[in-house]
């Protein structure tokens, strides 16, 4: 009765309970596997970042705000490598606000120097890398457009400044397409990976339940 | 017998490596799609007689025929070997070092070329599905080219001063230029670092 109830369930459509095994848990393990890679990224960006503020800024309040923002989120990240340490789990909510952060940390540095094309525009590349490689495709989606769109702002006034020009728009259809370039990727590989695992798993349970029919069976046929 | 082990071991490897290949390449497909569409908009833009446009567009069409083979192929299940992907993605380099070495206009040259930027999608897709090494060995390539052609090609990066005979270094511009290239090398990192962590996790299920 209940294998004929379980039968004329409907077809999962979202496909996140096969073989009895519920895929949602694996979204939450790819966001723990992937942070690190946001660790890193921020780690590579906290360190560039301050050598390139102590290096050369052109005024004292952009450098005093810029190595706060620097600091700040070199404290934030000190915070959760010591969580990734200690294996302990870290709020979603923190893992997406610290990746938001991320990205308006270097929108406000950007804006903060006013010129275009800025040099700290490449920053954006390891952060959306990182949380491409992390978040699902929609997520990513979200970061990558706040991203493209406060770059796009940011660009606005500096370029106005300077007159425009074909050169300069270039500059701009060049980033803004770079921009969602790299988190693609890292996204259509994130997906790869995804639908690669699912499959072992999926073949691992096959194999599983044939060997316990198998042994069901054998001690059936030895009674 | 241990033998025999150390023996499926290597094998195990060259397969899972093979598998990263067969799946992943479709990422460096896509970056190169990003690369083309860049190189069309400055081709377009930048361009202003039929000569300039045919120059300009002539090596982008043929990375395209190259991606609509190589994506061809990995469509019709057919994808291509390890030295056809690492081949493709050396003239991915090549391509967009030509175009800032040549540039689509004066001002277009060396370090104010902003087409360095399409080395980042390349390097990631390139990270993301050839083993560490080859990894390293490309963004390396990728860093001393760019490097070389701001540098030597363009020296935009001296600052000559009228009766100094050694030239200035200029500081905006050498600063520019590192944060590139330590940025062209954390991307190629971490994307390798991804590619390891993935690989675990599917010996992981695999065990």
């Amino acid at each position: 009765m209940s294998e004929s109830t379980e039968r004329s369930k409907p077809p999962d459509r979202k496909g996140t309970t096969r073989h009895g095994l519920n895929f949602d848990a694996v979204g939450n393990e790819d966001i723990k596997a992937g942070l690190p890679v946001i660790i890193y990224a921020r780690w590579i960006l906290v360190i560039a970042g301050l050598g390139l503020t102590l290096w050369n800024s052109t005024s004292f309040v952009e450098a005093q705000v810029s190595v706060l923002i620097v600091l700040a989120l070199a404290v934030g990240n000190f915070f959760l490598q010591v969580e990734v340490n200690r294996k302990r789990a870290i709020p979603l909510w923190i893992v997406y606000g610290a990746s938001a952060i991320d990205i308006a940390a270097i929108s406000g540095v950007l804006a903060l120097t006013n010129h275009f094309p800025p040099s700290t525009y490449v920053f954006y590349m390891p952060a959306l890398l990182a949380l491409s490689v992390t978040f699902s495709t929609g997520n990513t989606a979200k970061f990558t457009a706040a991203a493209l769109i406060g770059y796009a702002l940011i660009s606005i006034a500096p370029i106005n400044d300077m007159g425009g020009g074909s050169v300069v728009l270039t500059s701009l259809i060049v980033h803004a397409l770079i921009l969602v370039a790299v988190p693609f990727c890292g996204n259509v590989y994130w997906r790869l990976e995804r639908s690669r695992r699912v499959s072992e798993i999926e073949t691992d349970l096959v194999e599983q339940h044939l060997t316990d029919n198998f042994e069901v069976a054998s001690l059936g046929d030895d009674a | 017998m241990s033998t025999q082990s150390i023996n499926t071991s290597t094998e195990i490897t060259k397969r899972e490596a093979a598998e990263d290949i067969f799946y992943g390449q479709v990422v460096i497909n896509w970056a190169r799609w990003f690369v083309i569409a860049a190189g069309v908009g400055l081709v377009m833009i930048l361009t202003e007689t039929p000569t300039q446009l045919a120059i300009g567009i002539v090596p982008i069409v043929g990375l395209m025929v190259v991606n609509f083979y190589l994506h061809g192929r990995r469509l019709a299940q057919q994808p291509a070997n390890r030295n056809l992907i690492a081949i493709s993605s050396i003239l991915d380099l090549v391509l967009i070092t030509s175009v800032i070495a040549v540039g689509g206009a004066v001002a277009e040259v060396g370090l104010s070329n902003q087409f360095y930027v399409a080395y980042f999608p390349v390097i990631a897709a390139f990270g993301f599905v050839m083993p560490r090494k080859l990894t390293v060995v490309y963004t390396l390539i990728a860093m001393v080219a760019y490097a070389v052609t701001t540098v030597v090609v363009n020296a935009q990066i001296y600052d000559p001063k009228p009766g100094i005979d050694v030239p200035a270094v200029d500081l905006i511009n050498l600063e520019a230029l590192i944060t590139r290239l330590v940025v062209m090398a954390a991307v190629g990192g971490l994307a390798s670092y991804f590619w390891r962590v993935q690989r675990e996790r599917r010996n992981a299920v695999g065990s």
